[in-house]
């Protein structure tokens, strides 16, 4: 009976302590999506004339692994996975650590890693690029620069029209974008209040009172290009 | 099964207990398959409107969506990227919706709800990009066809005095009677919303009226494709001017919350998107 009733007091202890302290591993969300060949829930392989991708993930431990292959340049072969959170917050740090192995590509190809998600008010699709393969230039507007986890980042915004998570419409992009990549293969982090911080600075006034978050994610996405990846996200 | 049987049935005699046969202007019966929503206050507490003095009066709305098949035969063409006739009718303008809604009345032998004049820029349109501009005002006395008002919809989709309090119209789950951009393609996504996923997954709006109805018989007020409203987009209840266009319901492309009876969303009114269509409404 006394050692049923410590048990008891132990798993208690245990309860309170998990949901009074931060838990490491809060992700709530994964996704995985190839351009080609439909998506793939959690593990699995899609293969198709134009690509192949093979995922395994765990929500659990917050790592997913990813190989793919772009089969044909020059069709748009399209691969994406992110883990994160359904409803982001502005003072959430979003921490990985990410592989990229084997990345080859052809024309335009290209592979990065960043954080990645969407706002309401207004309505905001936003990145924080930290490393990559390839990544082309951005377009939009230039707002200088900004200072976070050890590095400098662009901060470039632009108005878009199409398709959001409302429907059809106008909505605005913006994207911080480190100048000097991440090392990969180690623990890195998105203080996402400072770029937050800076982007209701910009010269936009729309960006002001930006607010009410959606999604907020880390992914990695390969367009026509060949290679692996893994990546823990916490 | 029983209880399905019931709710439909129950549906039917509803349908045809408040279907609509308004007379037209030279006093003819028009059975044109909207139904009459008896007005009130709102009683549905997920409403914007709920708990204030705000009531609407009786209208007739459309159970459905307009079809592509109903604006083609008033129109002679279809604009719809999806097609089918009894897809609803999409990628229409609020100035295309005004021009149809005034033309079906016409052609139904009713007077037109709206004056268009297409010389004179609306000085009331703060939009910035809207390149139409015409300026648009109802003709209070007309018996004929025109949007909604942002109340009007907001009080059909919420149930109007049959109301069940639902946050979505006729459910509190999206899924039964909304299509939205989880269930509008050919597998059920559970991803973050993606547009790159969605297209992959061949979304797109469905034919009208296959979800559950609300508790007024009406289809699709959540999801399919938005709707229209003839307000402003401005400060207060039904403003005099604004920079766009109200729209409600939520639609094909969208998560599923912008399908909640409460969702508040505006677009300037010249533009055509191919989840933007509109429903029908009538004076009593």
């Amino acid at each position: 009976m006394k050692i049923k009733r410590v048990i008891a007091v132990v798993l208690a202890m245990t309860m309170v302590f998990a949901i009074g302290s931060t838990p490491v591993f809060a992700r709530d969300y994964f996704q995985s999506w190839t351009s080609c060949c439909g998506n793939i829930t959690a593990n699995g392989t899609k293969d198709c004339s134009v690509g192949k991708v093979t995922v395994s993930s765990s929500l659990s431990t917050g790592q997913f692994n990813v190989t793919w292959e772009t089969k044909i340049q020059g069709r748009g072969f399209n691969s994406l996975q992110g883990m994160g959170w359904r409803t982001g917050r502005d003072n959430r740090v979003l921490n990985y650590n990410a592989g990229l192995f084997n990345h080859t590509s052809g024309g335009n190809g290209c592979t990065y890693f960043t954080g990645y998600g969407w706002m309401r008010s207004p309505l905001t699709e936003w990145y924080v690029v930290d490393a990559w393969v390839n990544y082309g230039n951005t377009t939009g507007t230039n707002h200088g620069t900004l200072t976070s986890d050890g590095g400098t980042y662009n901060v470039i915004s632009e108005q878009m029209t199409g398709a959001n998570i409302t429907g059809n419409g106008p909505f605005l992009k913006i994207k911080s974008v480190r100048t000097s990549q991440r090392t990969l293969n180690q623990n890195n982090t998105i203080t996402f209040q400072n770029h937050i911080n800076r982007w209701r600075q910009v010269t936009n006034p729309n960006f002001t009172n930006l607010s009410q978050h959606d999604y907020q994610t880390v992914i990695m996405e390969a367009y026509q290009s060949s290679g692996s990846a893994n990546a823990t996200v916490w | 099964m029983k209880t399905k049987l019931l709710t439909a049935l129950v549906f039917l005699a509803l349908s045809i207990a408040l279907n609509a046969c308004g007379k037209g202007s030279n006093g003819t019966d028009i059975d044109d398959g909207l139904v009459l929503v008896k007005g009130g206050n709102f009683i549905n507490t997920n409403s914007n409107f709920y708990g204030t003095n705000l009531s609407v009066a009786d209208f007739y709305i459309s159970t459905h969506l307009v079809t592509q098949k109903e604006w083609a035969a008033v129109m002679g063409s279809n604009p719809s990227e999806f097609v089918g006739d009894d897809m609803p009718v999409e990628t229409v303008s609020w100035y295309d919706a005004i021009e149809f809604l005034n033309k079906k009345s016409e052609m139904a032998g009713l007077s037109p709800s709206y004056i268009i004049d297409k010389d004179v820029s609306d000085p009331n349109n703060f939009g910035e990009v809207d390149d139409i501009r015409w300026l648009v005002t109802i003709d209070s006395g007309a018996n004929g066809y025109r949007l909604p008002t942002e109340m009007e919809w907001e009080y059909a989709a919420s149930g109007g005095q049959l109301s069940k309090n639902y946050l979505f119209s006729g459910s509190n789950d999206p899924d039964e009677v909304a299509w939205h951009f989880r269930n509008s393609g050919d597998e059920y996504l559970t991803e973050f919303w993606h547009w790159g996923i969605i297209q992959q997954n061949n979304g797109r709006p469905q034919p009208v009226g296959q979800k559950l109805p609300n508790e007024l018989g009406l289809y699709d007020m959540s999801g399919n494709v938005r709707e229209w409203c003839w307000d402003w987009n401005g400060d207060g209840i039904a403003p005099a001017s604004g920079d766009g266009r109200i729209i409600k319901g939520g639609g094909w492309i969208g998560q599923e919350d912008v399908c909640a009876i409460n969702y508040q969303n505006f677009l300037e009114g010249h533009y055509q998107f191919n989840d933007m269509g509109i429903r029908l409404v009538r004076n009593k």
